[in-house]
């Protein structure tokens, strides 16, 4: 009798959130000032090992902002630590954020900030293009967006989601170690969940 | 393979025929030794890349701490206070500015501590090459720097421990010049290796800082060399391959052992 109590009010409480989630994913963002999700939001690369396989680690540390306005005025700002990197094995994070590759002591953070935001008809923005500062270099990079979903969640905030992909080269910035065993296209994939404030 | 090439070419190749060129040229004009810490350069920059005027990276600060280093041993010679006084305060100023990056965001009084044993040492290598009596300080030195190419390789970092293999292929051909010579006085005494000290030091506190190399094994890096040239025996040079052994099996005994290149 206790049991099925219990799992009537945990069915009813799934419902709730599973509508709370179906409305977060309706709507097109609201205009605001969002602060990034660290909790939610998730930073993986993949890069090519020897030619075989594709290796994908991720970056554990990543905060940012996102000013979204209706004027395609949008700005974004991220900022990732790079001692945060975490490719699921300790010897070969202590090699990335050696000299060899992120040099991490050297130059903890790596930072993106856009100068241009580009929205399709809704007033979603699809595209990204901004400085990224990785290494001690700075490159322009152009990020693909694609809008996830946006609306209330279940403790009275309100929540964006945002899908971003890039590829860049490496040896752009001055990361040239290996050559011939890694790849010098890095996949990026920014998972990214902000709360309005 | 080819990145096995790409390795070895840089670290070994280059830096041993430029040190076959280097000891055959001194044959004939001994001044020429003078110049040994130079023939690193070339491994240097293809390692690293050509460094920028004012260093952006601790690697970077390598390039003028050789050239300083070389000019103040040539100029001051015969000047043995001038020449330890100058050539300590130079590690100091590379000890500071290979730090920098790391201290300007937050005081570390551990580093701090390690970068004063790290010039005490230097002070005390310095003063046993000044006075000149070690019988195989060049075979000392390499037993050291080949010892933390294999440690900081294994460690933390190939490109650091590949800097400090080019340091012991520079060298290599000078130690077995003295071995061959029945250790006899050095050809290249240890006057001459004062800036070799420099740059191992200064590739020693690269790898503790940017390579995270555990600190047991960076300690007995830094006995080595001074293993190797306080007792003025026959044998130095065994002190120096026992500590650079030990570092060796600390780290692979206490690091995590599973394959990763």
């Amino acid at each position: 009798m206790k049991n099925s109590i219990f799992k009537t009010a945990y069915s009813a409480a799934a419902i709730v959130i599973a509508l709370g989630a179906t409305s977060v994913s309706a709507e097109v963002a609201k205009v605001g000032f969002y602060k990034i999700d660290p909790a939610h939001t998730n930073v993986q690369f993949s890069v090519s090992h020897l030619g075989t396989s594709n290796l994908v680690g991720r970056f554990n540390k990543v905060a940012g902002d996102i000013s979204l306005k209706s004027n395609g005025d949008s700005k974004v700002e991220v900022t990732i630590q790079t001692n945060s990197v975490d490719s699921n094995h300790q010897k070969r994070d202590q090699h990335l954020r050696s000299p060899d590759f992120f040099n991490a002591r050297q130059y903890p953070v790596m930072k993106f900030v856009s100068n241009k935001v580009s929205h399709n008809n809704k007033g979603e923005p699809v595209s990204v293009t901004g400085k990224l500062s990785l290494h001690g270099v700075t490159q322009d990079v152009t990020l693909a967006v694609k809008p996830v979903g946006a609306g209330k969640d279940p403790w009275g905030g309100y929540r964006a989601g945002y899908d971003a992909t890039t590829t860049i080269k490496r040896s752009a910035f001055g990361m040239n170690f290996m050559p011939g065993g890694i790849g010098d296209d890095i996949s990026i994939t920014l998972n990214i969940e902000a709360i309005k404030q | 393979m080819e990145a096995l090439i790409q390795m070895i070419l840089p670290s070994v190749v280059l830096p041993l025929l430029l040190s076959v060129l280097l000891w055959w040229i001194s044959r004939y004009y001994s001044v020429a030794l003078w110049a040994l810490p130079l023939i690193w350069l070339p491994s240097l920059i293809w390692l690293i890349g050509w460094p920028s005027l004012v260093p952006a990276e601790a690697n970077e600060w390598l390039m003028w701490l050789v050239i300083i280093a070389t000019l103040i041993n040539f100029m001051y010679k015969s000047k043995p206070r001038v020449l330890l006084a100058s050539h300590t305060f130079l590690l100091l100023l590379a000890v500071i500015a290979i730090a920098w990056p790391v201290m300007k965001y937050q005081f570390d009084m551990t580093l701090v501590i390690e970068l004063l044993v790290v010039i005490t040492v230097a002070i005390v290598l310095y003063l046993f090459s000044v006075s000149n009596l070690i019988t195989t300080p060049t075979l000392s030195m390499a037993i050291s720097s080949a010892g933390m190419g294999i440690v900081i390789a294994l460690g933390g970092s190939l490109l650091v421990g590949q800097l400090a293999a080019s340091l012991a292929s520079v060298l290599a051909v000078f130690a077995i010049s003295e071995v061959i010579r029945k250790r006899q006085q050095s050809s290249l005494g240890t006057l001459k290796l004062i800036p070799v000290m420099q740059i191992y030091l200064a590739i020693l506190v690269i790898a503790r800082i940017f390579a995270e190399i555990p600190a047991g094994p960076s300690a007995l890096l830094l006995v080595a060399p001074l293993a190797g040239l306080i007792p003025a025996t026959r044998y130095a040079s065994a002190f120096s391959a026992v500590s650079v052994t030990a570092a060796i099996s600390w780290l692979l005994l206490t690091a995590d052992s599973s394959s990763y290149y």
